[in-house]
């Protein structure tokens, strides 16, 4: 089920009015559940299962770790729980791969095998689940977070449909004690229902749901158009016309991805449930590392604590620093995908942050140098940043590795050909006008911090005028072919 | 809104909440819905607007014609077909008692060509050339035909608002903004053509492309998932026709060089197998020009050719085809 379509409107509405209506504590928790089961069925049909083995594993090896006292269990415990998380993430993403990869090198050393590819179907948001999942079991092993009671609190942890298909990812530790804390209320009969519908979530939540749908239905499917004409065959495209295609594409996977976020963190507190930022800006940061604090925070953070830091981080040598960064950086690519342009953006990203981080450590005075503190620096700085995160959204756009090439190429060496970007944008008229909306909306977000809270908290007329706006923008140029989400594909 | 609650008889005994918040929650509610209807609202408005422009009258008066003077031919497909000038291809054919029409629509398959399948029927054509592509039959893939990952409730609701709203608001709302500011802009003359009822040229139709144009404009349709009802209805299409002794020619249409490269070889396979399956079940001949025409500098958008007069090569070729198959 698409938060795009009619059917998830559909859908939500007819959760709330339940939830709304029959405000038992218990009958609301099951419901939820049964509602995200539903919710995950409609898109995945059978495939609903390995969600529910995922949940069934972790729920029982997490109670298991935390009763054994030895060390030693605990560890064979939590590695069986990444040998079956990661076995299923890896078994359904990567078998394909791995089997055209070995195919090409039995060629190459004339062992004249062709072992046939297994086509399976990529089960939706399991790479956002195994992940949930995961950091659920290690938190229980690291002693910081006590494990489920019922396994229908797991469950709807694991479940719960806004965060489920496409994240954010959100771990065991932010959602677990405010269900838990809702629980405890019902059970010491402070509270009659477990889920309140409030005021002020409601009305934050539905702007921020809105917005989400503005970013995703008006901005990316509009500006989706002008990236594909670029794209779909670059070859002899000119500099500035891989830039512009660049440009689109920034806009549009941003608009797609921080859109769902949004939608995804609007219904959760609609439903009472507070889900972290996953995006904060990231078109104005000013460094690699200050770009991945603010482009899909969850997955970010997630890499850093649960991969880089168990490395070693930056506590060992630097060498072995700006490895741990290359290679968490490249796991992150392939997590997109078993494709080579993933690992190539993965690669890029991961050189970034361990340049970015020699560069500190090697020349400490120009990272503290008063003029990056400068408007100008700084504006300076952001350019420069995103000048290489603008480059590496090429092959995590372009599939084929002759055109990704021939892309990256034309980006990096230039050719001054004004002529060409002008007539294809004169194709691409509505698009290159949403375009540079997009940047307008950006400059605005940006300027005024926290804005769609700002907006949510006005007078009841103007919030009502500001919502039919964007409402109409919505529907009056909704695309009748819309992309899907971009990271329904992960 | 809370309560607190006896445990021994479950009544509940106080009321905490003001009157005044749940008013407060029931005016969010009331309002982003009517905000939602309103918009919408606004959508069917316009499409009010972009229906009332269309073309079944005209469609059912021309198929009220007389015909029984000539033997009669039809072309008929989607876009693709209307690219084909049937005025020069009667001259080519120059026979005075047959007459060739073109009946293509935009956006046409096989499941709207069946709803109209009847009336095209009553007029007793002699030949009927279907021109098919790849968007015919939304991009099908076997294996999702045959194993389909998604419950049925989706699709019914998805066709239910189909059929009573617009396909793509965008596009209209951007021609309905054009209209409005009509009187300040250049607007584009169109046209009809003579023996083809249904559709309407421009300027922009008359246009050839350079490559680099083609190129820079093109982009690939998305699939559907409506592929195996399509498939569906385009048997029950040959199975109507043959039963009613008319006879059934496919053609594929031409694709140009940039189409041909941005569909996949499982596409390619799956399109295949289609054509494959229809020789053999209904016994119908398919002539090809998928490739034949798909390096020439000919193309007015990824997948038509242009109507411009200095192209004669295609209308040639459909010339032919229908000269060898009258011939028969």
């Amino acid at each position: 089920m698409l938060f795009n379509s009619i059917e998830f409107v559909i859908f939500f509405v007819i959760v709330l009015a339940i939830i709304s209506i029959i405000k038992y504590g218990k009958f609301q928790h099951v419901f939820l559940l049964i509602a995200s089961y539903f919710f995950f069925y409609f898109s995945s049909n059978y495939l609903i299962s390995l969600l529910i083995i995922s949940t069934v594993l972790d729920y029982y090896v997490g109670k298991k770790i935390y009763k054994t006292k030895s060390q030693k269990h605990k560890k064979i415990l939590l590695i069986s729980s990444l040998c079956g998380n990661l076995g299923l993430l890896g078994f359904f993403k990567y078998a394909d791969f791995a089997i055209t990869q070995f195919n090409i090198l039995g060629n190459q050393f004339d062992l004249m095998m062709n072992i046939p590819l297994l086509n399976l179907v990529l089960p939706i948001g399991i790479s956002f689940y195994t992940f949930q999942t995961i950091s659920y079991t290690v938190d229980v092993y690291r002693g910081k977070l006590e494990p489920c009671k019922t396994f229908k609190e797991f469950a709807l942890f694991v479940s719960f449909f806004p965060q489920l298909v496409a994240g954010p990812i959100v771990r065991a530790s932010q959602f677990l004690p405010q269900l838990r804390e809702k629980m405890l209320q019902f059970q010491q009969r402070k509270n009659f229902s477990l889920i309140i519908i409030q005021n002020t979530n409601l009305k934050f939540g539905i702007t921020l749901m809105s917005f989400g749908f503005l970013k995703k239905m008006f901005f990316a499917d509009n500006i989706a158009p002008l990236a594909d004409s670029i794209f779909n065959f670059p070859i002899n495209m000119t500099s500035f016309e891989i830039w512009l295609g660049t440009i689109a594409f920034a806009a549009q996977i941003y608009g797609d991805f921080s859109g769902y976020s949004d939608i995804a963190i609007g219904a959760a507190l609609i439903l009472g449930f507070k889900f972290p930022k996953n995006f904060n800006n990231p078109y104005f940061a000013f460094s690699p590392s200050d770009f991945w604090k603010r482009w899909h925070i969850s997955l970010s953070s997630w890499l850093r604590d649960y991969l880089y830091i168990p490395l070693g981080g930056n506590k060992k040598s630097s060498t072995r620093t700006y490895g741990n960064l290359i290679m968490v950086m490249l796991l992150g690519g392939l997590w997109h995908g078993a494709a080579t342009n993933f690992i190539i953006w993965g690669l890029l990203h991961g050189s970034y942050l361990a340049v970015h981080k020699a560069i500190q450590n090697k020349f400490p005075k120009i990272s503290q140098s008063f003029f990056f503190k400068t408007k100008v620096g700084k504006i300076i700085s952001i350019l420069i940043t995103q000048y290489f995160v603008f480059l590496a959204w090429i092959p995590f756009r372009v599939q084929n590795t002759e055109y990704m090439f021939y892309s990256m190429n034309k980006f990096i060496l230039l050719d001054f050909q004004l002529s060409e970007v002008f007539h294809v944008m004169m194709n691409n008229k509505f698009a290159s006008f949403i375009l540079v909306l997009f940047f307008i909306f950006l400059f605005i977000s940006y300027k005024r911090e926290n804005i769609i809270e700002k907006i949510s908290k006005l007078e009841f007329k103007y919030w009502i005028v500001i919502l039919t706006i964007i409402s109409l923008s919505i529907f009056v140029f909704f695309d009748g072919n819309p992309e899907d989400f971009i990271y329904f594909r992960f | 809104m809370r309560f607190v609650l006896r445990t021994n008889d479950f009544r509940i005994t106080t009321f905490v909440k003001h009157d005044r918040e749940i008013q407060n929650m029931l005016k969010i509610a009331i309002g982003s819905i009517s905000v939602l209807i309103f918009s919408f609202s606004v959508l069917i408005v316009i499409s009010f607007f972009a229906k009332s422009d269309n073309i079944d009258m005209v469609e059912s008066e021309f198929l009220l014609s007389d015909f029984s003077s000539n033997r009669t031919i039809f072309l008929i497909g989607s876009s693709h077909v209307k690219y084909f000038n049937v005025v020069k291809i009667n001259d080519i054919i120059s026979e005075e008692f047959i007459s060739v029409y073109n009946l293509a629509r935009d956006g046409n398959t096989p499941i709207k060509r069946l709803d109209e399948l009847d009336q095209i029927i009553s007029v007793n054509p002699e030949i009927i050339f279907y021109g098919i592509s790849y968007r015919d039959f939304g991009y099908f893939n076997e294996n999702k035909d045959t194993l389909s990952l998604y419950p049925i409730t989706s699709k019914t609701l998805n066709s239910f608002f189909e059929d009573w709203l617009i396909s793509n608001p965008k596009m209209i709302s951007i021609q309905f903004i054009k209209d409005l500011i009509k009187p300040i802009s250049s607007d584009k003359i169109t046209y009809s053509e003579k023996r083809t009822p249904y559709v309407t040229y421009s300027s922009d139709n008359d246009k050839i492309m350079t490559n680099d144009e083609l190129n820079s404009t093109f982009h690939p349709q998305l699939q559907s998932d409506n592929s195996y009802d399509e498939v569906l209805a385009f048997n029950e299409i040959v199975d109507k026709l043959q039963n009613n002794d008319i006879k059934l020619i496919l053609f594929t249409t031409p694709l140009s060089e940039i189409y041909l490269k941005s569909i996949t070889d499982e596409q390619k396979n799956a399109f295949s197998k289609l054509k494959e399956n229809l020789k053999k079940k209904f016994g119908i001949k398919i002539y090809e020009f998928e490739n034949k025409y798909s390096k020439l500098e000919i193309w007015q958008g990824g997948s038509h050719i242009s109507y411009n007069s200095s192209i004669t090569i295609v209308n040639e070729d459909i010339a032919e085809m229908i000269k060898l198959e009258i011939e028969k």
